[in-house]
């Protein structure tokens, strides 16, 4: 059952569209936290007389509409893109695998209950819901991871739930019953265990899900408070003077696609890796 | 059969009470309030009065029954920012938005079991990289850029149409096919990858099976056996799929509607939601709401339908 760190690099690295999207992660996640290192300039300071400079030795993408520097602005984008996202996976993920093993294992009401909840967020589109919850919340860091973690709840839910309910009936989980073995704890010690690697592969593929989430809702102009960069907001700035400048909304959302795309192939890929039985049958 | 259909929609009714019931708590949680949003400089006499008019000065929970009793009759109330009835104003922008997203979901499913077919049925080829490629891109690339790379370069390059705005087919039917050309697309692209990506796998996951080597080696055609074979077992993962992009059609309408400036539910909703304009907000979320799990609960059924296995097992 477990697999060794090692094995799982030769199998990523024998599939090389996946170790592609590997390296790519790598080289943003680099970037991401070297961004003050990388760039002479800073992301924040406006210096009007530079602004809508085209691309030269001094600011390779150029600058924005308030003079400050595209490629910094860019570095520092994907700091906030990949902070947010995988906070809000982690949020999002670690409250999703509790109701779903809780709904599983205990059923009845609890089911009930955990099941409507989850109907209930899929039945309002994510991007709503999380419009109202940053209205509600206030603009912040904290309360954009909040507002993307809850639409991927749903997700984390509905693996773990299925995944306890296939493990609930099996003879260790009984003979653990028979010895004593209270419900939580062969909740944390047997049933969590076990379907560790669906969550891994749901969290990966939510990453993705969450870094187009956090860019929309900036384009909306309601991700994080404005002076900080974000590809989405960086888009949304640039769609004002799209005629003149496109290049501005062009750039960063070529790099949510590259992200994005990097992340979802990442995921397909380790599901495939850790879930042989769909890699046979695609 | 009907049980199961009966089951199903008491769980509906208890989803929407819960839907309408967290708008409402969401909403008045809202730093401000309506009255305040519109006041502008007036005194806060007059705003407290403007609340009082509202009915926005009783408690949170006489607010919700007194709507509440009021929605199940029909009657979603007054809309204070539009100044009309709710039900009046949100009939025009519902409409556009369902017009626009019922033929992106028609385009989506047409073209998404084509190339996803095309995909499956020539795997390993350079079509079939070609198709995995672009649909892989479809989905990672962000709505609201696709509409500004489409603005772009068929809008402010060509000028081949026109940039925002939206003209009803009944007015003109031809300037609604040229106004809604670029909306759709951004609205279907990511449905498109979504249902090609899940028609290639569901494809690739019949072509194996027995019935289908056993129909080609009675020499059938190839053409043949895709479509009476293949396409009919294939069908039902991309229909469940089908009825998941509703919502995030519904999702979408809100960003599209924002770029090409359409005034359409999304942009209704959103400004509801903005102006904290309660009963608005609340007539839009309960409408999605509605469709949405109609949407799930046709899905269900015609599950039943096409697999005898499944309508059997329901109807116990």
């Amino acid at each position: 059952m477990k697999m060794k760190l090692k094995d799982f690099f030769s199998l990523l690295y024998s599939r090389k569209i996946v170790f592609l999207s590997f390296l790519v992660i790598m080289l943003i996640i680099l970037i991401a936290v070297f961004a003050p290192v990388l760039t002479p300039y800073s992301p924040y300071v406006i210096n009007l007389k530079n602004r809508l400079a085209g691309c030269s030795g001094a600011h390779l993408l150029g600058t924005d509409n308030q003079g400050r520097d595209l490629l910094t602005r860019m570095f520092y984008g994907a700091r906030s893109a990949l902070l947010i996202a995988a906070a809000s996976v982690m949020v999002g993920g670690i409250i999703g695998v509790f109701l779903g093993m809780v709904a599983g294992y205990f059923g009845k009401w609890v089911d009930y209950l955990v099941m409507r909840f989850t109907e209930t967020l899929l039945a309002v589109p994510g991007i709503i819901l999380s419009m109202a919850i940053m209205l509600v919340l206030g603009q912040s860091t904290w309360n954009l991871v909040i507002a993307i973690a809850i639409s991927t709840i749903p997700t984390y839910i509905r693996v773990m739930r299925s995944q306890v309910m296939s493990v609930k009936t099996a003879d260790y989980i009984a003979s653990c019953r028979i010895q004593g073995g209270s419900d939580w704890f062969i909740m944390i010690k047997h049933v969590l265990p076990n379907a560790i690697s669906p969550i891994i592969v749901t969290a990966t593929m939510n990453v993705g899900n969450s870094i187009l989430s956090e860019a929309t809702l900036s384009f909306l102009g309601l991700g994080i408070p404005v002076p900080q960069a974000a590809w989405g907001s960086m888009v949304s700035e640039g769609f004002a003077i799209l005629r003149s400048n496109p290049r501005l909304s062009i750039v960063p959302g070529i790099a949510i696609l590259i992200i994005v795309l990097a992340f979802n192939i990442f995921g397909d890929g380790i599901r495939d890796i850790l879930d042989p039985r769909i890699k046979n049958n695609i | 059969m009907a049980k199961y259909i009966t089951s199903k929609v008491i769980q509906a009714v208890v989803v929407l009470f819960i839907i309408s019931f967290a708008t409402f708590m969401l909403l008045s949680y809202m730093p401000g309030d309506m009255a305040v949003a519109m006041a502008g400089d007036a005194t806060p006499a007059q705003v407290a009065a403007m609340r009082a008019e509202m009915g926005l000065d009783r408690p949170v929970s006489v607010q919700f029954v007194d709507w509440l009793s009021k929605a199940v009759r029909g009657d979603f109330g007054y809309s204070y920012y539009y100044n009309d009835e709710v039900s009046h104003v949100i009939l025009k922008p519902l409409e556009r938005t369902m017009i626009l997203g019922v033929v992106s979901l028609a385009i989506s499913f047409f073209v998404g079991i084509f190339l996803g077919v095309i995909a499956g049925m020539y795997r390993g080829t350079w079509m079939d990289d070609l198709i995995s490629v672009i649909a892989n891109m479809g989905i990672a690339a962000p709505q609201f850029w696709i509409g500004i790379i489409l603005i772009y370069l068929l809008s402010m390059q060509n000028g081949y149409f026109p940039i925002e705005g939206y003209v009803d087919p009944y007015r003109d039917f031809g300037e609604f096919v040229r106004y809604s050309v670029l909306p759709v697309i951004t609205l279907s692209i990511p449905s498109v990858a979504a249902i090609t990506r899940q028609a290639r796998s569901a494809v690739l996951e019949t072509i194996g099976q027995d019935y289908v080597r056993t129909a080609r080696a009675k020499g059938l055609k190839k053409s043949i056996i895709i479509i009476k074979h293949v396409l009919k077992n294939a069908m039902m993962p991309v229909i469940t799929l089908l009825g998941l992009r509703v919502r995030l059609v519904f999702g979408g309408s809100v960003i599209v509607e924002q770029i090409f400036n359409i005034n359409g539910m999304g942009r209704v909703m959103s400004k509801a939601i903005n102006m904290q304009d309660t009963n608005m907000a609340q007539c839009c979320v309960l409408i999605i709401g509605i469709v949405v799990i109609i949407s799930t609960l046709m899905v269900d059924i015609l599950y039943g339908v096409l697999d005898p296995r499944i309508r059997d097992k329901k109807g116990e």
